[in-house]
Parts: C-alpha cells; structure tokens; sequence
C-alpha cells in the first residue's frame, strides 16, 4: 500500500493550524452576524427613533395614568368585560369548545395542598378544585361557583348555601361536611405548621364552621369581620375531600381544641385524584410544568354567573410550563406558544405592538415593592426613619419608572373605598434628606450595630436587581459619610423564602428585606390582603421582619401591640366610611412609625400580554388573586 | 618541535574542538520585533490584549459618567454624543460600563488561571513524583472533578461557601468565590497535562543523577523537576485564560458573578449580557453589541495571542490544533 493511499497519513499531511481555525471561525461568525444583521429589522429609522417614541408615549401614558381616578378603572374595566361579553356572545358555543390554554410559571410548584401553600400552584388548585365563588374587586361581585348563595345572619354568623348535586373527582358527594371539614382544617394546619403561606387574618376570627344540614355550612365567629365574605373567594377555601386527606394525607401535626382533645393534622400536598371538584383533573406534574384536562363529569352552573357558563368550561385543557427565565418566556410568547404574558416592561412595548396575535391591555398598577426591615436590628424608630429618609424618591421613579410612578400607601389605592392619603400627604413621610438621616441614624440606639446594610432579594424578576440597586446606592450615598456600607445579596426564591423566615436567632442575616417589583396590577380587594398583612405583628411583621409582640426589644413589643389593637378595630368595623377612617388611622400609624416594611414607588400603569386567541379572558379575574378562575374564557380557532 | 610540545598542542587543539561541539551557545537576545515578524497573529493579540488592559486601567479617567449610575441618560437611548455606547433601560452608560467590566474580567481570569495553573501543576509534581498511592487517590480526585459539570460544582460553592467567604485586599468576598469555582474547573486539566511531563522528567538521566549523588525529593522536584515544566505552563496559562474570562463571564450571565448592586459594585460584561438587559435586546441591540463585542476582542486576543507563545515556547506543537 502506498503511503499517499493511507486515509491517515494524508491527514496528518495537512494539519489545520489552530491559527487558521480561530482565524476561519472569526470570519465564520463575522459572516453569521452580518446575515443576521441583514435578516433583522427591516426598520430603516435610526436607533434613537425607538426610544424617543417610547419615551414620547411613556410621558403621555404616565400623564394619563396618573389621573386616571378609581372610577376610571372600574369603568375601564366594566368596557373592557362588556367588550368581552359583546364578543362571546357574538361566537356560536360550539365553536367556543376546544383548545388548550398555555401558561407558564417561574418555577415548580412546592406542595398542593390549598392549605398551605400559595406559591407556584394556584394553575392546578384553581382548575381542579372548586372554591365558594370568585370575587372582582373593581364590580364588587361575586359570582358564584361552589356555594348559590350566603347570607350574613347577625354580626357574628354566617350561613352558606352550597351548590347541590357537586362531586369529587371520585364520586364522592361535595356535602356541608366536607365544606365544613374543608374551612375548618385552615387553623388546624396553620397551628401544625406553626404559620402556613395562607393569611390567617382570614379565619382566625372563626370560632367554629358546622355543618346545619347536608348543603348548609354555618360559621360561628368570635367577633366581627368586614372582609369575611371576600376572603371566602380565596383558593384556601377549596373544597378538599376529607377522605382523600384520610387516606393519602400527610402527617403535619397535632392540633389542640379549647376543651383540650388532641386531634392529628394532615396535609395533602400531592392532591391525589379526587381530592377535589372542579372542572379539570390533573394529568400530569413534573419538573416541566403540569397539565389539567377537562373532568366529564363537572356539575353544571345554574343559573351561571359572570365567568362561569351552565355547561363549562369552554378550554379542553391547560398548560403550564416551568421556564424560569421571563426573557425565554416572552420570546415563547412572542412566538405563539403562550396564551398570556403578565408583566410586560413598558420600555418592551414596541416588541409587542403590530403583532396580530398579541393582545396588549393597560390596566393601573396596584403592586407593591417592599422593603421589610429586620425589627432586630432596626428596633428604634429612628434608625428605620433613617433608612426612609436615605431613599431618593424622586431619583428612584426617574430610573426605575418610565412610565411614571407613584408613592405606595400601606393600602393599595386600587381600593379606593378604604385608601383615601393622597400623594400630597404621603410626601410629608417619604422625603430623601441625607442629612437627616444622617442626623437620626446616629442618635438611634443599636443593640445590634449595622455597619453594613445588606440588601437581601431573590433571584428570578430582572427589574428586582435593579430596585436592590437603587437601593444600595441611594442608602450607601446618605449613610455612607457615616462609614454605613451596603451591598446586595440574591439567591434563588426558595433559598430566599428560608433565609427571610429564619427565625433561630433574634435577628436576620439581612437588613432590608426587598421583594416586590411593583410594576404588577390587581388586588384581593380586601386591604389586609393589600396590603397590611405586610405589617401585620402576626402576618409577615412576625415571620419575616421581627416586628412582632413578643419581641425582646421592648421598643418593638409596644409597637406591635398597639398596631394588633388598630388592625383588629379596622377589621371589625363593617360600616365602610367608619372603616376607612380608621383605616387611614392605621396607614398613619404605620407611616409616623416607619413600622417594619416601607414601600417604594410603584408603576402608575401595569401591561398584561394576551394571545389574541384568548377570549372573554375577563382582565379583572387576571388582576386579582382569582385569575384563570373564569370558566367562560374560550380559544378562537 | 619536541614530543612533549606536540602532544601538548594535539591536546589543546582537542580541547578546542570538544569546547566548539559542546559548547552552550550563546543566548539569543529577545527581538520583539522579530517576533512580531514572525509571529503578526500573535502580535496582534498582543496589541488587543493591550488595548483591553489600557482601556481598563484607565477606565476612571476615560469614564463619561459612573458605571453604576442610574439615569445619566434617558433610558435605551442609541449611542449618541453623551452615551458613545447608549444607555440602558435605567439610564446607565454602557460606554462607562464596558470599561469598567475589562477590569473584573481581567482580575478574576488571571486570578484564576494563576490558582488553576499553579494548583494543578503543584499537585501533579508532587503527586507523579511521589506515585504509588498517592499518585492513585489524586488521579481518582481530578477523575472525579472532570467527571462532574463545572456549572454545578460552581452552584454548589456558591450555596454552601460564598456566604462564609472572607473580602480579601482587592479581591471581595464574591469575586473570591469566582476565582475559587472557576479555578476549580481549570485544576484538574492542568494536573492531568502537568502529570504527564513529570512523569516523562522523572525518568530523565539528570533526575536520576541527582538521585545517585543524594539529592532529596524536595530538592529534585524544586531543581530539576519544575523548572522544566515552567514553558508549558505559561503556554497553558495563555490558552485558559481566555477561557477563564469566558466562564466570568457565564457565571455572571446566571447571576452567580460579582456583587449586583451598590456603589461599588462592580459591571461585568457577562452580567451586563443577561439580566433586565436581555429584555430590551432587540429594541436596544447596543445593549448585546458593546459588552459582546469586547468580551469576543479580549478572548479572540488572548487565544492568538497564546497559540504564538505556544509556538514559541514549544516549537514541537507548532501548527497543531
């Protein structure tokens, strides 16, 4: 064989130099990213045209949002539902039948269970169990699904009417004991737990719920409660099956009554089929994502409210992927393969504009961008005034809010009913003087000194990196001449949720808390939910910002029960005038005090992305903390 | 002529003879000009590398406003006469940005390479000379290194050792975990390479002189052992540290790089490459454009730049890949 005719020596005759091949693949991605240049925009303005049109309808957007008052809002929204209706109802039913809803969410979900956490599951509880009505704030209404009808007997009972002939995925019939069982594990799970994601200011006034006869459900209160019947609409109260939870639950704990009988407690964190009765059965959960699908044997609605439809729900199915990068996210929405996209940057607008089957709505922000303050640390109100005075506002809404931004109220003023401080008043407490907080820094007494202030976020929203930043140099700017340094610390969201609920010493390994983008629309409705919990001594100011009464800083305990003593006052009055008057005392309270958590400003306006293929979505139940209940939502073809 | 003259002029002229065919001849003197003729690639990297380290070092006086300041600028706006480079959604400047990130990029890939190269090549001189066991468990360890994907033992120190890390003289808390979990990806190679050099060194007829006359193993290893090694370690040092800025550069794209926020924080262009920019990539391309196109000119100047040491220091790998 001749030596030319070997495959390999010819080969090594013609080595390629390493030169030659940095070389050729230099010239091979200049190539690559001149075609992609070329296969780009089309657009022949100049680079500066985008922005300066952004900026443009930016200002005039803010302007407009900025008056935009509460009435506006429900009017808008009432439009926007009318346009919906006005459509649905133009579309054949049939044709409205069919399809699969795709979503997406950051991250897997942690447990099931309704009862216990809120965080990155509400896409299944929502679809596979039925709750007792849904609630839309902006109309004030309920529409009702698991219940027909409740009514409030005196001040302190309650009486439900639960819709008949309802099942659990397994046959089991939905009665008054399981409703019953269902509302009254809440308490039980949360003493268990020692504190669950769910609110408890939703039941702890609660003495007892009994089942009256087989579709009646009476609760028995301790003392009033205003929000009582807006709570109820909250995926807590999903109708769990108590025997799925005997069979399959999980042991969490024992439970003491008041005539002192133990009784064991149980979660069901897997949601095993027929643990609930609503319009979809889970198919699949996984590290991917989870997928429901219709349940053929869903009871009918009748007479159907708003959102729901006598023979629901329209959508064959729903999925929900697990992609925790919100950039890949948009691209999938972009590119078709999501129904819905929340929380759009107002700067990305033009992305989504002149696109046919993008569905851009505008709606006022009513999000919250808080920064808890570790109570261990900042017992004395001084040393928290310091840190509020050594913010730059102004700085803050010109680099973060394009659009335009507002102060944050402790209560959201998407309740305009209970949220009556005005801009004007909310100034006099949020005001950037350097030298003040210098000057009140240093007569604050420290049991624990700070010298370093660190802020503490998690990874995952883009835009919480950059209010951690503005943060650290607003304080680092005022406290610095002080020798007060800052820095930023991010981890990923369960790592963050542990960290900021340690409570195994007397204080954080943080000092402010930061969470929150405040640039998301919608509420609960109810202003504990919006957002007082974040205040609460026995919410969050207990579990994540040691601002609570048995507090070993004195200064701390004294605050936090005079706060409990206001809370529990607004909570009880149901005259709605009377309540917002002490609700406004209460926001006071909390202001004069720089108590435990300190809002920034937020978004004036909120972008929420929706396939054009979506229909009769109903923006409000996107907006509160109901969203996708809405069994009359539909797909076009 | 006597018997004696001869025999002594034979012998001088046999002296002459074996000092002109042994004799060490005489050093050349290092002509960067030369070199630049013969190596233009490199040079040229040389001149990128340059241009990279000036912009850098100078970053503070060719600034035209503080990397981390927010609204200098209106937000995404082009490049224009007050942003060279435009800004960013907040309004920072991305031509003050870009500077200042060369400088992290730099820091944390020599500090890297410096750990990665010397850890490696220590280990491999004590482990190969000492062989037997040790060399066994050692080999077993870089196996087990290699075997795992450097992105997970990087996620893995920044849960469990970044929060304990101390800030050391110009290197914070976590750039020192960047320089510890990148260090880590780059160790094992250079042990495996380095092993083999000392193995082939072990068995040279000098090591084995000094092994006859007495020498310790400290002494061997110091002498005659690690000098040798020395060229193809700074040949490996040039090769990785492209590759050690790159991995700067992923780490903060997943957000497990420099400190994000505060005064002193520090830009980075693989942070600046992900993040809230990402979102604004296609209505701001400067965005993607400035911090890539350094990041490429920084590695693009040290990989041709260390492909000509290489073929300098090591004239057998000439022309290979």
């Amino acid at each position: 064989m001749r030596d030319n005719e070997n495959y390999w020596k010819r080969l090594r005759r013609r080595p390629v130099s390493r030169r030659s091949f940095l070389v050729g693949s230099g010239v091979a991605a200049a190539g690559s990213a001149a075609i992609l240049a070329g296969c780009g925009d089309d657009d022949d303005d100049d680079d500066t045209a985008a922005p300066a049109a952004t900026q443009a309808a930016a200002q005039e957007q803010a302007a407009a949002a900025t008056e935009a008052a509460a009435d506006e809002q429900a009017a808008a929204a009432d439009e926007a539902a009318g346009d919906e209706q006005a459509a649905a109802e133009e579309a054949p039913v049939d044709s409205k039948r069919g399809g699969t809803l795709k979503l997406w969410k950051t991250e897997e979900d942690a447990g099931l269970d309704p009862g216990v956490f809120h965080l990155n599951n509400t896409e299944v509880i929502y679809s596979t169990m039925t709750q007792p009505y849904t609630y839309q704030p902006t109309k004030n209404v309920f529409a009702m699904d698991g219940m027909v009808g409740f009514e409030q007997v005196d001040p302190t009972t309650f009486v439900w009417s639960i819709r008949p002939g309802m099942k659990f995925h397994n046959g089991d019939p939905v009665d008054a004991e399981a409703v019953a069982f269902s509302f009254g594990r809440l308490e039980k799970l949360y003493r268990a737990l020692d504190g669950t994601h769910t609110t408890r200011t939703g039941f702890a006034f609660v003495d007892s719920f009994d089942a009256t006869d087989e579709l009646t459900v009476t609760e028995n209160w301790a003392r009033p409660n205003a929000d009582a019947p807006v709570y109820r609409a909250r995926h807590y109260y999903s109708f769990v099956n108590p025997r799925m939870v005997e069979e399959h639950g999980h042991f969490e704990g024992s439970y003491e009554h008041a005539d002192g009988t133990v009784e064991d407690v149980y979660s069901i964190q897997e949601l095993p089929a027929g643990s609930g009765s609503g319009p979809y059965t889970m198919t699949r959960r996984d590290a991917t994502g989870t997928r429901v699908e219709r349940w053929p044997d869903y009871h009918k609605h009748t007479p159907a409210d708003d959102g729901f439809v006598e023979d629901g729900p329209y959508i064959d199915a729903w999925e929900t992927r697990v992609i925790p990068d919100a950039v890949a996210a948009k691209a999938a929405f972009l590119a078709g393969d999501l129904d819905v996209f929340a929380s759009i940057d107002p700067l990305e607008l033009p992305e989504f504009e002149g696109l046919d089957h993008v569905n851009v709505v505008e709606v006022p922000a009513g999000g919250r961008s808080s920064q808890g303050m570790d109570g261990g640390k900042f017992h004395d109100k001084r040393s928290r005034q310091a840190l509020q005075k050594a913010f730059d506002y102004e700085g803050f809404i010109a680099a973060i809010r394009p659009l335009g931004g507002k102060l944050n109220a402790p209560i959201t003023d998407l309740l305009p009913a209970y949220q009556k401080l005005s801009q004007q008043e909310l100034a006099q407490w949020y005001r950037f003087d350097p030298a003040e907080a210098q000057a009140l820094w240093q007569a604050a007494d420290f049991v624990h000194p700070v010298e370093n202030i660190k802020i503490f976020q998690a990874t995952g929203a883009p835009l919480q990196h950059e209010i951690s930043d503005f943060m650290a140099q607003s304080l680092a700017k005022a406290l610095g001449p002080l020798g007060i340094t800052t820095e930023v610390e991010a981890v990923d969201s369960n790592s963050w949720a542990a960290r900021a609920v340690d409570r195994s010493t007397d204080v954080k390994d943080w000092e402010i808390l930061s969470y929150g983008t405040g640039d998301a629309g919608g509420t609960s409705g109810v202003p504990n939910d919006s957002h007082l919990i974040h205040y609460d001594p026995r919410a969050y100011g207990f579990n994540a910002f040691n601002h609570y009464a048995e507090s070993p800083r004195p200064e701390i305990a004294a605050g936090a029960a005079e706060i409990i003593e206001l809370l529990n006052a607004q909570e009880a009055e149901t005259d709605p005038e009377a309540r917002a008057e002490l609700l406004t005392g209460v926001q006071t309270w909390i202001l004069d005090n720089h108590w435990c958590n300190w809002g920034l400003p937020i978004s004036t306006v909120s972008y929420y992305g929706f396939s054009s293929r979506l229909q009769d979505q109903g923006i409000d139940n996107w907006l509160n903390h109901y969203d996708r209940r809405r069994e009359s939502m539909w797909l076009q073809s | 002529m006597s018997q004696e003259q001869t025999t002594a002029q034979e012998g001088q002229a046999a002296e002459a003879a074996l000092a002109l065919e042994y004799a060490i001849p005489p050093r050349q003197r290092f002509n960067p000009f030369k070199w630049a003729r013969r190596e233009p690639f490199g040079a040229f990297g040389l001149v990128l590398i340059g241009l990279v380290v000036f912009l850098s070092l100078a970053a503070p006086v060719l600034r035209t406003s503080p990397p981390n300041e927010f609204a200098v600028g209106p937000p995404l706006a082009g490049p224009n006469a007050d942003n060279w480079f435009g800004t960013t959604a907040r309004g920072k400047d991305v031509w003050s940005r870009v500077l200042f990130a060369g400088r992290i990029s730099l820091k944390i890939g020599i500090a890297t390479v410096l750990l990665g190269t010397l850890g490696g090549t220590l280990i491999a001189l004590v482990s190969a000379y000492a062989g037997g066991a040790v060399d066994f468990a050692v080999g077993r360890i870089a196996d087990m290194f290699i075997s795992i994907p450097g992105i997970l033992i990087a996620l893995v120190l920044h849960s469990s050792i970044s929060a304990d890390l101390p800030d050391l003289p110009g290197l914070q808390r976590q750039e020192l975990y960047l320089v510890i979990a990148i260090s880590l990806f780059f160790m094992p190679g250079t042990y495996r390479i380095m092993r083999g050099t000392v193995l082939e060194l072990r068995e040279a007829t000098y090591v084995e002189a000094a092994q006859v006359v007495g020498s310790s193993s400290f002494r061997i290893m110091w002498r005659h052992v690690a000098p040798n090694m020395f060229g193809l370690m700074i040949v490996i040092t040039s090769i990785s540290l492209p590759a050690a800025i790159l991995t700067e550069a992923t780490l903060s794209f997943l957000g497990l790089g420099v400190p994000i926020g505060g005064l002193d924080a520090v830009p980075s262009w693989g942070a600046d490459l992900s993040g809230s920019s990402r979102r604004f990539f296609s209505v701001a391309p400067w965005l993607a454009i400035f911090p890539g196109l350094a990041l490429a000119i920084t590695v693009f100047g040290f990989n041709i730049f260390g492909d000509s040491l290489r073929d300098t220091l090591d004239p057998r790998l000439r022309g290979r890949i």
